[in-house]
């Protein structure tokens, strides 16, 4: 076994590097192109007022004091400062809800560059709700 | 065992595992996303369109402006002195093409805000943390400035100010709109850089 | 430089100094690795000394694995990295006229600094060839300018040409160079020459 040792260990630190790249928030992930797609196209974008946009299962993050009517948003809310959406616990959640992520300000840029640093940080399904399709 | 054959199975194992990666010569975004974010919400980063027409009036060199807009609306009504680069080839493009480093301030622009946060975001990780966005986008710039007229009445020295840059930046900006499309064409060209080419090799 | 320089920005002549430093790193394993001998390099084309193959194929798959790693790891941006530009007819008849070099030399142009470094004469000799022939290729360029400047295909990737992707590429050519390994053993045996090989 320990002449298998010098084979063993340079190949399970490889893979080791490659799991821990993978997994964890902590950094950026490979290929900004592929994490970035769905800005391209508006797919990452779900309009408020269209019915059925929002499933039951999404959690909505507020990202500002605004309120998101209830008629239109019937899941999850949680009010998260745009800084603190990295931290463990929103982090966690984010990871571990069934249905999509969904965040929401008033002021688009803020839900933007949220949205590209989950999505580069490996995060997958998550939106942005907007008022109205604008300009996508 | 053989140190050659030793090496061989962990060169080998090496490649599989390089096999089974879905590489590709591709960008990535460097740092912590969570400092990358907490410095990306920093309001300084928001430009207004009175501030964007004070730099343009004052012609001030150390501005940037990049449309992400399609091209055809780029022709249409770019803001003086931008380069043109559609969002979607933000990530194909060497960024030293269109982006400047050091002091100068990278101003990204669109119709409204979510491209331009996403660009920030891009700019920013790519190593280019003098990234800025005009906040309304083309819409806002054409709200305050292009279209902005003297109604009348005793206004402030602050607002007096105000109006002047917007009349200069607007009227640089209405002459560029109206220009025949040979003559817009030249002088988007002339506004162009050349991305560095890199050098090595044994030349 | 590399992946030093995605972690802290270095000033320019910081770089330049690794780059001094790794080119004295280079000519030194060359020396050490035997190759400022002109028998040992020129046994590579008799068959006898194969330690050019394995030396230099493994340096390059060891690179090549080794900065697809640091590319996915986020320590190298391969998008920087300098591809050499091919120009097809000219690469074959400059490799053609390098390998007539080697074989009748017995160097190339880094194992002749590295054995110019332990001051042998004949390396001497060799080295002031190649810059004779580097000044009559400048002396005469546009004469031959056409030739030169044809068949240009830019800054090709082997992989894109094949369609492959990196990885898959990288793990074919480590499984092509330790065949080739095997093979360059089974060359030494069948064409050895103990008179020269105890020498070396």
């Amino acid at each position: 076994m320990k002449k298998y040792l010098v084979i063993i260990i340079p190949v399970l630190i490889i893979i080791i590097l490659v799991i821990a790249v993978n997994t964890g928030s902590w950094h950026f992930r490979y290929d900004a192109r592929t994490r970035g797609a769905a800005s391209y196209d508006g797919s990452n974008i779900i309009v408020k007022d269209k019915p059925g946009s929002i499933s039951k299962e999404a959690l909505v993050l507020l990202l500002d004091k605004m309120k998101v009517a209830d008629s239109s948003v019937n899941c999850r809310k949680i009010s998260v400062s745009p800084d603190s959406v990295f931290s463990g616990n929103c982090i966690t959640l984010i990871r571990k809800n069934r249905g999509p992520v969904i965040l929401y300000s008033a002021d688009r840029s803020v839900s933007a560059r949220v949205w590209m640093a989950l999505a580069q940080a490996g995060m997958k399904n998550i939106y942005i709700l907007t008022d109205c399709p604008g300009n996508i | 065992m053989n140190p050659r054959i030793r090496l061989s199975i962990i060169l080998i194992s090496a490649g599989f595992v390089l096999a089974v990666l879905p590489l590709k010569y591709t960008r990535s975004l460097g740092g912590s996303p969570a400092k990358l974010l907490s410095a990306s919400l920093n309001d300084s980063l928001a430009i207004s369109a009175d501030q964007l027409a004070r730099f343009i009036s004052l012609e001030d060199k150390d501005i940037h402006l990049v449309d992400l807009r399609d091209k055809a609306d780029f022709m249409i009504t770019g803001i003086p002195g931008a380069v043109n680069v559609p969002y979607h080839e933000i990530l194909e493009k060497d960024p030293s093409s269109f982006l400047l480093a050091g002091n100068a301030r990278n101003i990204f622009y669109s119709s409204d805000d979510l491209q331009p946060g996403y660009a920030m975001i891009i700019a920013m990780g790519l190593g280019y943390r003098n990234s800025y966005f005009l906040r309304g986008g083309i819409n806002e710039w054409t709200r305050v400035v292009s279209d902005t007229i003297y109604r009348g009445g005793t206004i402030t020295a602050r607002e007096n100010a105000l109006f002047e840059s917007r009349i200069k930046a607007g009227r640089l900006y209405n002459k560029l709109c109206n220009l025949p499309d040979s003559l817009k064409i030249k002088y988007l060209n002339a506004m162009k850089f050349n991305p560095k080419k890199l050098d090595g090799g044994c030349e | 430089m590399g992946p030093v320089s995605s972690l802290i920005s270095l000033p320019g002549w910081a770089n330049m100094l690794i780059a001094v430093a790794i080119g004295i790193g280079f000519g030194f394993s060359l020396e050490q690795a035997g190759f400022s001998s002109s028998r040992k390099l020129v046994g590579m084309f008799y068959g006898y000394d194969t330690t050019v193959l394995k030396v230099f194929f493994t340096a390059a798959i060891v690179a090549l694995a080794g900065s697809q790693f640091m590319g996915y790891l986020g320590l190298l941006d391969l998008t920087k990295v300098f591809v050499n530009e091919y120009y097809v007819l000219p690469a074959i008849t400059g490799g053609v006229i390098m390998g007539l070099g080697f074989v009748v030399g017995g160097f190339c142009p880094g194992t002749g600094l590295a054995a110019i470094s332990i001051g042998k004469i004949d390396a001497m000799v060799f080295f002031f060839g190649g810059l004779t022939g580097a000044f009559i290729f400048a002396e005469t360029y546009p004469l031959i300018k056409g030739f030169s400047d044809g068949t240009y295909k830019g800054p090709v990737r082997i992989n894109e040409t094949l369609g492959l992707s990196p990885g898959v590429f990288t793990f074919l050519l480590i499984i092509a160079a330790v065949f080739m390994f095997w093979l360059a053993e089974k060359a030494e045996k069948r064409f050895s020459r103990p008179d020269i090989s105890a020498d070396i």
